[in-house]
């Protein structure tokens, strides 16, 4: 009673009892089993997902990283505001870890929330180095929760990284097990008839892209806390309990639907900012991001998660139930979506500026395209979501192939819904504009910004102090997650000073989505999308952060050559 | 023999190779794909085909190393067998143009050419490439190959394919007349184990041409062949 005295006094005056922590962490191979064949991959302490790290808010934390690989490793801290040389990203804030070494992170543990830590050498994100982190918060948060549980998920290949970055850059749609046949030709035609159906195959054939293209890699199993679906990962709760459960991407490529059937979901944070409550039945978590969701299963029986890929090629599953060893219903895989002529690039089409159904939007811009072909081609197979009006995402063009329905019918959640609870930063005006468009070629599997690899692009520069607004403008047929370190995303939904804050954008194709940064944190930072193939491939960005209260020179010229040596290295050595 | 001059050229090219392009986004990396390995059965000798190359290279700059040959099984020798050595630039979006020499060493008399050419995927999917040559003996001919997928099933695409040799002078030596020389036309049914291996069966017609059809049937050889082919497609 007394120490609470004492603690409530210094809390009154100020005073924060200084928490410190010490945390190792060893970085070794595995060889892991999941889908049905021993695959080598990356782990922490023995583990993948690596362990779950609990932090307090404000925490000086040391974690000792030792690498056990035989080549270079990293760790880097998603979505945390932190300096920039404990970042972790090799060649832009550290010379990475090289074997048989010990690196010592020091840092204040950020804001509470739900956050994630991956390896940012080479490709070994994708063979199992990452893992989740809660920051406990030090007050009280704007929820109630009974208990909660952390979802991983992420999706294992047995080809390895290295080899599936091979296989893409040979023949981008090797991986692609969804492309549209002969069957559906004549599906079509019956559908929407023949001569419809001629010319949207002619359209696309002219574009040399396809509508199935929806995710490059397929045919990887996909996992929840590193269980198969038939593993059945399991949470426990009793009946009445409000569960907050923790979901985060760590996939390297992909995107998942996830709906819990029976259950209402309330989402209550995003990227670690508390958000507005909203209540939904199904939403999209994009690689990297996190939701937070509460949910409150009044029944005594088994609740299946569902998380089905956004390509439709596969699921995580895992359940929620009152006792280990039940299961609930598993549903279908939904048909795989397909791209319509809405989701190329239009030029000028910008997702926010436009009311949905403004057909004389969707004529403008569009250059040579016969209009009559766009028509149908557009309004086609989603003639629904076109007449559905004020119901559409205005996140996704319009017309959109990719535009996700709720499996129930019911609230699939939208960028748009997203309000932060408390705005971390004051609203002013930002004090310049920079555009970058999200460009590729699929072809010849190259991603860039505005058509350049991050080998060909000068660092973008921002000035400490100023506040910055980022366009995105993606002239490519895929979904990008832009993820930029150390620095919030002021995500303009509409909303003003309650506009979301994040760490991970993403970009659906043919939509422009601006968002502002406060430049606070001098360094140099890493910038790209999370894609971890379209990173290889060159989506990616340096970002430096000039001037402030800490000399940036202290950024080591060094490090400029070791980026790209730590990766080659790290790269020609995975999978030993 | 000029084998061991293209074998050295290939793997100096290798070398010449910006090496120092460490990056991930533009690194050196090396395919191996066999287009077409598969048996012939067909009037006659059978025959045994494989086609086929070696790229090493990243985004900018490539090096091609191909092989295509054709064994009859009754003979024992090569109907025909080449090699070429190319290097290779993208050009467009969807093109890379390629240079370099080709090398035939059957049928005799062996010889050499100059390679230029084309190579990249057309409107509508078609995989095309064309290439143009000068022999060391002057001669200039074309080839022009097109080929394109249709998914049956998702596991199941048809493959036709078509490539046309034209002459642009007569070449008593090699039985070359001027003009269209050479057709193939094949439809091949590929099953998709993975985007790297897919085994098929199809059928393939081959014929020469004009003039050149009339060198084979002064020497009393077939001027065409229809064959039912089954082989594999495969690439690392
Ligand atoms: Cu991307």
């Amino acid at each position: 009673m007394k120490l609470r005295i004492l603690t409530t006094l210094c809390l009154l005056l100020g005073i924060t009892p200084a928490v410190a922590g010490t945390y190792d962490l060893e970085v070794g191979p595995i060889s892991l089993d999941v889908s049905g064949q021993s695959v080598d991959g990356f782990a922490i302490n023995g583990q993948v997902p690596a362990p779950l790290l609990r932090f307090k808010e404000g925490e000086d934390l040391t974690i000792n990283v030792t690498n056990t690989l035989k080549v270079d490793t990293s760790i880097h801290w998603h979505g945390f505001v932190l300096p920039f040389d404990q970042d972790g990203v090799p060649g832009m804030s550290f010379p990475g870890i090289k074997p048989g070494e010990t690196f010592t992170y020091r840092f204040k543990a950020p804001k509470a929330g739900t956050y994630w830590y991956h390896s940012h050498s080479g490709l070994q994100e994708g063979a199992g180095m990452y893992g989740p982190i809660i920051i406990e918060p030090e007050g009280r948060e704007p929820f109630r929760y009974d208990r909660d549980h952390v979802v991983v998920l992420s999706d294992w290949h047995e080809d390895s990284p290295m080899q599936v970055f091979r296989n893409l850059k040979r023949s981008p749609d090797y991986y692609n097990g969804i492309q549209r046949t002969v069957g559906e030709f004549f599906r079509d035609a019956e559908q929407d008839g023949l001569d419809a159906t001629i010319s949207d195959r002619l359209d696309w054939g002219e574009m040399r892209m396809m509508p199935s293209d929806i995710s490059d890699v397929q045919g990887y199993t996909y996992l929840m806390n590193g269980q198969n679906a038939d593993q059945n990962w399991t949470g426990l709760f009793a009946p009445g309990e409000r569960i907050r459960l923790r979901f985060i991407n760590a996939s390297a490529m992909t995107f998942f639907d996830v709906r819990i059937p029976g259950l209402k979901m309330t989402v209550v944070q995003a990227d670690a900012n508390n958000v507005r409550p909203v209540p939904v039945d199904e939403f999209r978590i994009a690689v990297a991001e996190t939701y937070d969701v509460i949910v409150r299963p009044r029944e005594d029986k088994a609740f299946t998660i569902f998380a089905e890929t956004m390509a439709r090629d596969g699921f995580a599953r895992g359940t929620l139930a009152p006792r280990e060893g039940m299961s609930g219903e598993v549903p279908d895989l939904r048909d795989p979506p397909r791209l319509t002529m809405a989701d190329m690039d239009h030029g000028s089409m910008e997702g926010m500026d436009h009311s949905k159904m403004d057909h004389a939007a969707m004529g403008h811009g569009m250059g040579s395209m016969d209009h009559s072909k766009m028509d149908h081609a557009a309004m086609g197979h989603d003639m629904g979501a076109m007449m559905s009006g004020e119901d559409d995402d205005p996140f996704y063009a319009p017309g959109s192939g990719l535009e996700p329905d709720a499996a129930n019918g019911g609230k699939f959640l939208s960028l748009a819904d997203l309000r932060a609870q408390e705005p971390l930063y004051d609203e002013r005006p930002y004090d310049r504009e920079i555009r970058l468009r999200l460009t590729g070629n699929m072809e010849r599997y190259m991603w860039s910004i505005n058509g350049k690899k991050l080998s060909e692009a000068e660092p973008l520069r921002l000035q400490y102090g100023e506040r910055v607004r980022f366009t995105f403008i993606n002239e490519t047929m895929m979904a990008h997650p832009m993820h930029l370190h150390g620095m919030w995303k002021i995500v303009d939904v509409g909303a003003g000073k309650w506009n979301p804050l994040k760490h991970v954008l993403t970009v659906p194709p043919n939509v422009t989505i601006s968002a502002d940064v406060e430049v606070d944190a001098p360094g140099q930072w890493a910038f790209h999308c999370h894609l971890m193939y379209h990173m290889a491939a060159g989506m990616f960005r340096k970002v430096i952060v000039e001037g402030g209260p800490e000399d940036t020179a202290m950024i080591d010229p060094e490090l400029e050559k070791l980026w790209g040596m730590a990766n080659a290295d790290a790269v020609s050595g995975a999978h030993h | 023999m000029r084998w061991p001059v293209l074998a050295a050229g290939c793997v100096l090219a290798t070398f010449i190779l910006p090496a120092a392009a460490a990056e991930m986004d533009n690194m050196i990396l090396t395919h191996v794909s066999i287009e077409r390995l598969e048996y012939r059965v067909q009037d006659g000798d059978d025959v045994g085909f494989v086609e086929g190359d070696l790229v090493i290279g990243n985004d900018d700059h490539k090096v091609v190393l191909g092989i295509e040959a054709e064994r009859s099984t009754g003979g024992g020798q090569f109907e025909g067998s080449e090699v070429h050595l190319l290097y290779r630039k993208p050009i467009s979006d969807f093109f890379d143009v390629q240079a370099g020499i080709r090398h035939d060493l059957a049928p005799d008399p062996e010889t050499t050419h100059l390679a230029l050419g084309l190579t990249g995927l057309l409107e509508q999917w078609i995989e095309f490439e064309g290439n143009a040559y000068l022999s060391d003996d002057g001669d200039v001919a074309f080839r022009m190959e097109a080929e394109t997928e249709v998914f049956l099933t998702r596991r199941v695409f048809a493959q036709p394919l078509v490539e046309l040799d034209i002459s642009a002078s007569e070449n008593q030596a090699r039985e070359i007349g001027a003009g269209f020389s050479k057709v193939e036309a094949g439809l091949r049914f590929h099953y998709v184990v993975t985007g790297g291996l897919s085994p098929y069966v199809g059928v393939n017609y081959e014929a020469k041409l004009g003039e050149t059809a009339d060198f084979a049937r002064a020497h009393g050889e077939d001027t065409d062949a229809t064959s039912f082919v089954a082989g594999v497609r495969f690439a690392y």
